[in-house]
């Protein structure tokens, strides 16, 4: 037989088996997903791992995840399954009619059924809320007092200004309480700061020549985000009763889409665009404003504000806009850090606003806590704070059936079960609040103050021409070694981690 | 480790072929038979060494059997032979299901149960046993030569391609291609065309159904509606031939890249005018080993017709008891014997009356039927099952999507596409081993898609069920 004999089936056959070695190999390079992917280890082999079959069981797993072409593989099947189905493997994503895309938490929140993810009860809902916003008020009065401004800026959901592209059939119209219009009814009455873009959003929807979403992704567009961070500076001066740096929008213009104007398409993984891939921008600038103040900006809230970020160098308008993500890890520019590793009073106290911001899927839960922590941290002082949490501690490990669940809760999570024994303290202590706090309960601002504010207060009022101060200690605190040295020091040292942290801001001050 | 699944397509598959090629054409039974071993310790690494022993032990007892100078001693042998591959899955297969039931019979005379820790099944028992018990009594009826090296014999009974989950071989038919096998490119290609189509029938198709299945049989049978049970049943009956035919177009594929030719072991079966043509179209290995071994060794169709109607009863009953040690197989056995004695008796001549089509509706509406017993877990649930798809009320409580729709139709299709004259003659094409360069081109395109599809879709889900893992 001669080689030349069925040469194309040689090619093919040597096609097909290079398409299988591809996998092993890392010759080609792929291009990575999109969205979250979990990282897997590499499985230790033990022999009992593998007479047991959990060792093939996590090899498979671990394979699965990390061949070389699965990018590829994955997003041809993806493109597979949308193009004929319809359909996504992607949990978080609903389709719309019209391939439009939401979120299931948006589409809960417009069918009111999302309170059920929270609680079971309609009257317990209302309660907790409304417990949440007279709390958010007490904060708010507290804070006023040492000049500092907290509000709440309740943003849109897609669901509400596109609801005609919701899918049909798939959820029904239940009768419970939607976070954010109970809100801002409590808000209202309360007299609690409140910049409600939502209600801002329909107000405007018909007028404006601009989409405030985008088909294919979940947060207002690029372009609506541009006309409410001008329009937040305006309520912050007003609230604040500060003059900052206005913004103006030169022009608008059509572009390729940018990100994150199709987040949820590109989570999807297809090779395909599903909408137009253009979309409206605007150029925004500056005005000049010599007198203008730069505040230092809290931001506690979901992904939204990122939106908001993009539009222009935030550092120009504010001094520092730490973005605590669901109160529970602090990004700032390219730092992040962990909301269990700061003093709160510290870093409100150094602060000028702090912006409660949560979309209409988002608010049923508003501030993760940060706003019990607030009140208690501002009204009482961390030794008696770290009193209760220490009793609480001891009635759990004094419980044989919680201690053990303590335990097999940070061997599963493995870490430490003091870290845990912690966490779930304090858990305890803020989702309990009126029982350990009984002051919090009653219907007026608490009189109780900790004693760290005026040590603070005490600090800055010396250090008032030293306005960096504030901004060290925040770097300070988003380096863990430089965390873990200074409190290496202070527990060999007569003072408090506090005072070593602002000792070592201002030393960084005077010698650098 | 099941072929529907990355770490062998991506892996195991390809050092293994690499291994394999690059081995001189002699030598190559040793890296197969290596890999074997692989494969096998990995899926059973408690297992493994007992089956070679047992596989060892087999060779040397036939072929003490071959050198008997008497009929008596070569039975003898034979019988030692049978007992120790059937004794390896009385007792992994079988020995939980006969405890329970001795307890069950003593907690009703009130004695105390006797202790037992259950014992564990091990991938493939029952395609090893059939595949030992083929060698010992083809030996001894002397319908094919000794096996001279143990190393073959052994790769003859723990192949990789076979083992898990057939055809069941017959040492004959792979006899003379264990010693010598030719590698011809077309053949090469046509097998790996022929695995990756099995490998889509199985994950892009069968996956799909099984969610369908699942759905209904993990219901309430007591709040089960009478369309949700219609879409299970027919979800399952579906579910089960892809995932089993998708399964042995793999083995066959497989076995044809390496140069062997597996006997067929589907035959388009949903297309059956009838139980007993069923059953020449499904699981053609099984049929053919129980009519072989069991069926003709009890006297056949030679014998009285009610000894007949027994014989074929016998063979069902063992058969339903072959896929599963539960009361749900031995009835799904009795089923089948059931319709195949009213063939023997009138049903034939009334499905030839009433014509092919209404012939293959009212067989595959019959199959449909005897899939229930197999699905359901317990005969309360599938009494259960039967009562809601004559109950005739509710509404479809399982949400079907556009994929499910889509490939339940698809799935349909591709069962009865061979009643029409194009279907056959693209079943054909298909399965062919000659093309023409547009065909060679176009085929190509298509399987690569096939592939990919498969990879991803086994990429982006952990379900990957596999029925006749089990057995």
């Amino acid at each position: 037989m001669k080689w030349r004999d069925n040469i194309l089936e040689k090619i093919l056959l040597t096609i097909l088996v290079v398409i299988l070695v591809i996998p092993i190999t890392n010759v080609v390079p792929f291009r990575s997903l999109h969205g979250v992917v979990s990282e897997r280890e590499k499985p230790m082999f033990t022999l009992s791992g593998f007479k047991d079959g959990s060792y093939q069981k996590d090899l498979e797993k671990y394979i699965n995840m990390t061949y070389n072409g699965r990018e590829a593989a994955v997003r041809i099947y993806n493109q597979f399954i949308w193009t004929f189905f319809h359909k996504t493997n992607v949990e978080n994503i609903v389709i719309g009619k019209e391939n439009w895309l939401f979120e299931p938490q948006h589409v809960e929140d417009y069918y009111q059924s999302r309170m059920y993810k929270y609680t079971d009860d309609f009257v317990a809902m209302k309660k907790k809320l409304t417990t949440n916003a007279k709390r958010l008020f007490f904060v708010q009065e507290i804070l006023k007092e040492y000049g500092k401004t907290i509000f709440v800026m309740i943003e849109p959901g897609k669901e509400r200004f596109y609801s005609q592209y919701l899918p049909e059939n798939t959820y029904t119209k239940e009768k419970g309480v939607v976070a954010s219009d109970y809100y801002a009814y409590l808000f209202d009455s309360l007299h609690v700061n409140c910049f409600n873009t939502l209600r801002w959003f329909e107000q405007i929807q018909d007028s404006v020549s601009f989409p405030l979403f985008p088909q294919t992704g979940t947060h207002w567009s690029n372009i609506a985000a541009t006309y409410v961070l001008d329009s937040l500076i305006r309520y912050m001066e007003f609230v604040g009763n500060v003059n900052m740096q206005n913004v103006v929008i030169d022009s608008i213009y059509t572009a390729k889409i940018k990100e994150p104007d199709a987040d949820l398409e590109e989570l999807l993984n297809i090779e395909f665009p599903i909408a137009s891939t253009k979309m409206k921008y605007a150029n925004l600038r500056l005005l000049p404003d010599s007198a203008a103040e730069r505040p230092r900006l809290i931001t506690i809230g979901d992904s939204y504000f990122w939106n908001l970020s993009y539009q222009i160098p935030l550092k120009n308008i504010f001094s520092g806009y730490p973005y605590w993500y669901y109160n529970k890890t602090i990004y700032f520019d390219k730092d992040y850090n962990s909301t269990d590793d700061i003093n709160l009073v510290e870093q409100i106290m150094n602060s000028d606003f702090i912006m409660l911001s949560y979309c209409t899927a988002q608010i049923y839960d508003l501030g993760n806590s940060f706003i019990s922590r607030a009140l208690v941290n501002l009204c009482y002082d961390d030794e008696y704070v770290a009193s209760i949490i220490e009793k609480i501690q001891k009635s759990m490990l004094t419980d044989s059936s919680w201690k053990a669940s303590l335990q097999k809760k940070a061997e599963a999570q493995n870490v430490p079960l003091e870290q845990i024994l912690r966490t779930d303290a304090e858990y305890v202590l803020y989702n309990d609040l009126d029982k350990y706090f009984p002051e919090i309960a009653s219907d007026t601002v608490p009189k109780l103050r900790n004693k760290r504010i005026n040590e603070i207060l005490e600090i800055q009022e010396n250090y008032k021409d030293v306005p960096k101060l504030a901004s060290i200690i925040h770097s300070i605190y988003l380096f863990p070694s430089w965390l873990q040295s200074i409190k290496e020091k202070a527990d060999t040292s007569a003072l408090t981690f506090e005072d070593f942290v602002r000792r070592e801001a201002l030393w960084v001050y005077e010698n650098r | 480790m099941v072929f529907s699944s990355n770490i062998f397509l991506l892996f195991f598959l390809p050092v293994f072929f690499l291994c394999y090629f690059i081995t001189p054409v002699r030598y190559r039974n040793y890296p197969l038979l290596l890999f074997s071993i692989i494969f096998y310790s990995y899926g059973a690494p408690d297992f493994v060494l007992i089956l070679l022993l047992a596989t060892v032990l087999n060779f040397y007892i036939v072929k003490a059997m071959l050198k008997a100078t008497t009929e008596k001693k070569k039975k003898l042998f034979c019988a030692l032979s049978v007992v120790v591959s059937l004794s390896l899955l009385l007792y992994y297969k079988y020995a939980n299901f006969f405890v329970e039931n001795i307890n069950a019979f003593l907690h009703v005379c009130n004695h105390s149960s006797i202790s037992w820790r259950p014992v564990l099944l091990p991938i493939g028992i029952s395609f090893f046993t059939f595949q030992s018990i083929t060698y010992t009594i083809d030996m001894y009826r002397a319908t094919a030569k000794p096996n001279e090296k143990l190393t073959d014999y052994v790769l003859y009974i723990i192949m990789f391609p076979q083992l898990i989950a057939g055809p069941i071989v017959r040492y004959n038919t792979v006899a003379e291609e264990l010693v010598s096998r030719k590698y011809v490119t077309t053949q090469q290609l046509a097998g790996a065309y022929r695995f990756i189509i099995g490998l889509s029938k199985k994950v892009l198709i069968s996956n799909t159904l099984a969610k369908i299945a699942d759905e209904a049989f993990t219901m309430n049978v007591s709040e089960l509606s009478t369309p949700t049970a219609w879409i299970g049943m027919l979800a399952y009956t579906l579910q089960i031939y892809f995932d089993f035919s998708g399964y042995s177009d793999m083995a066959i594929g497989l076995g044809r890249i390496m140069g062997f030719h597996f006997p067929e072991n589907f035959d388009n079966p949903y297309t059956s005018k009838s139980i007993s043509e069923f059953w020449r179209r499904w699981h053609i290995t099984l049929g053919a080993f129980m009519r072989e071994y069991l069926y003709i060794p009890l006297g056949g169709n030679r014998v009285s017709k009610r000894r007949t109607y027994l014989n074929l009863w016998i063979v069902f009953l063992l058969s339903g008891f072959w896929h599963g040690a539960s009361y749900n197989f031995i009835l799904w056995g009795a089923f089948h014997g059931f319709f195949l004695v009213l063939d023997r008796l009138f049903m034939l001549d009334f499905l030839k009356r009433i014509g092919k089509i209404p012939a293959v509706i009212l067989t595959f509406f019959v199959v449909n039927l005897g899939w229930v017993l197999f699905r359901a877990d317990g005969l309360s649930n599938a009494l259960g099952f039967y009562q809601a798809l004559f109950h005739f009320s509710g509404a479809l409580q399982i949400s079907l999507d556009g994929e499910s729709i889509c490939t339940l139709i698809v799935a349909l299709i591709l069962s009865f596409i061979t009643l029409a004259k194009f279907g056959e003659k693209m079943c054909n094409t298909l399965y062919a081993e000659v093309y023409t360069t547009k065909q060679s081109i176009m085929l190509f395109i298509f399987i690569v898609l096939l592939l990919v599809l498969s990879v991803g879709s086994l990429s982006v889900s952990d379900f990957n069920p596999f029925i006749y893992f089990r057995f």
